[in-house]
């Protein structure tokens, strides 16, 4: 919210914008403090581990770990979780899913394209 | 990486033009003046590339300041800068290019007599590739090159092929100024560049809605992804390059449909203004 106020503020003010960014970063720690449903996912060279069926809970925000065993880049991508993910081998990350309708969500690994799963909201 | 390939066409096709421009004026002058003018032409070539890298390389690294979550707020960010860029552009062009041909022509014979017609011609080189090179980064970064901090081979290929191809173009429309108008050119790529801005619109609220910055209102109005799915290679191109969804919230619609009514407000008003001065298109000819 922060930074998409950087937006209306003109290029001069460069203190309002350090201040804008610093803002929304703190915004972000706290956001991601609170203790939030957590599921991992692992990513290795074209294929999702444990498993490629991820089963979440609806109606709440998530947090899902994401992080890259394999060799090679990989990219966790999913257009109706509207995320995307860059993972360089070896990286750890996460994502903050806002509340899903129940149902089903594809993903998949844009750098690997048989990878494909599935995140179900029940 | 079809969307990257497309804007460093479409950039380097513009920022070649201008070099032309420059170019054929200079040929038509005395050797000496010619060879050193050529040398000034190839300095601000230079430098104009350099201050778009240097642009390039800030962008490369704004991304690793921003924690995980924070990325989200940085790419929607980029990406609505980088629509309304584009749609000025758009706008720009439409309006200014018509006389841009003869305005560096006269620019170049107002300072041919001065001592420092050298600066006048690499300064004015530099600035006009700066800005077209500049544009190129900022909207390839908006659509997801190196963004992460990770740049593909993939998306090298798509950079290089898109300037060869720019090459290519320029060299075609040159040796086939009867058959070919730069005219269309300009008025589908224009069109091409209104409908990938509208795609990144629709990346922004993405993100916007992902950070529940925007309520999504109602998630999945209807289901295409049996006429085409966005988890497939051509679905994924054609999201990129227009904004579609197969499955659209109703926030999407409604700023996807926004969006095309300013553009179509915007533009049927410089339609109006054009039609007053019936000029031939000059930067084209």
């Amino acid at each position: 919210m922060y930074l998409l106020s950087l937006v209306l503020v003109k290029k001069e003010d460069i203190k309002i914008k350090i201040i804008l960014i610093l803002l929304s970063i703190g915004y972000c720690v706290i956001a991601t403090a609170q203790v939030l449903p957590t599921f991992t996912l692992t990513m290795q060279d074209g294929k999702f581990l444990p498993s490629d069926v991820l089963r979440v809970p609806t109606g709440q925000r998530i947090r899902l770990l994401v992080n890259n065993k394999g060799l090679s880049a990989a990219e966790f991508e999913s257009p109706s979780l509207r995320k995307e993910k860059v993972l360089a081998p070896g990286a750890n990350s996460f994502l903050i899913i806002a509340p899903l309708a129940p149902g089903e969500y594809a993903f998949f690994d844009d750098f690997h394209p048989s990878a494909k799963g599935v995140l179900i909201a029940e | 990486m079809l969307q990257v390939m497309f804007i460093i066409w479409r950039e380097s096709v513009e920022a070649l033009l201008i070099v032309g421009i420059v170019y054929s004026w200079l040929k038509q002058l005395d050797d000496r003046h010619r060879s050193q003018g050529m040398l000034y032409l190839y300095i601000g070539v230079f430098l104009g590339i350099l201050a778009a890298i240097f642009l390039g390389l800030l962008l490369l690294n704004l991304y690793s300041w921003f924690p995980d979550n924070g990325q989200d707020y940085l790419q929607a960010v980029t990406a609505f800068i980088a629509a309304i860029m584009i749609v000025y552009m758009v706008y720009w062009m439409r309006t200014h290019a018509r006389a841009l041909k003869e305005e560096m022509q006269h620019t170049l014979q107002k300072n041919y007599h001065s001592r420092r017609w050298g600066i006048a011609i690499t300064l004015m080189t530099a600035l006009a590739i700066a800005r077209e090179g500049s544009e190129a980064v900022v909207f390839i970064y908006a659509l997801g090159f190196g963004q992460h901090g990770i740049i593909s081979m993939s998306m090298v290929l798509a950079l290089i092929s898109g300037f060869i191809l720019a090459a290519l173009t320029f060299y075609l429309f040159q040796i086939g100024q009867q058959f070919l108008s730069w005219r269309y050119f300009f008025k589908i790529t224009e069109i091409l560049l209104l409908l990938l801005a509208a795609g990144l619109v629709n990346t922004c609220v993405d993100h916007l809605i992902s950070l529940e910055i925007l309520p999504v209102i109602k998630d999945r109005i209807w289901d295409s992804s049996f006429l085409l799915s966005d988890q497939s290679t051509i679905g994924r191109i054609v999201a990129s390059l227009t904004g579609y969804r197969a499955q659209p919230a109703l926030m999407i619609l409604f700023v996807y449909c926004s969006y095309w009514a300013l553009v179509y407000l915007l533009f049927r008003k410089s339609k109006k203004g054009i039609r007053q001065q019936p000029v031939k298109n000059s930067y084209a000819s």
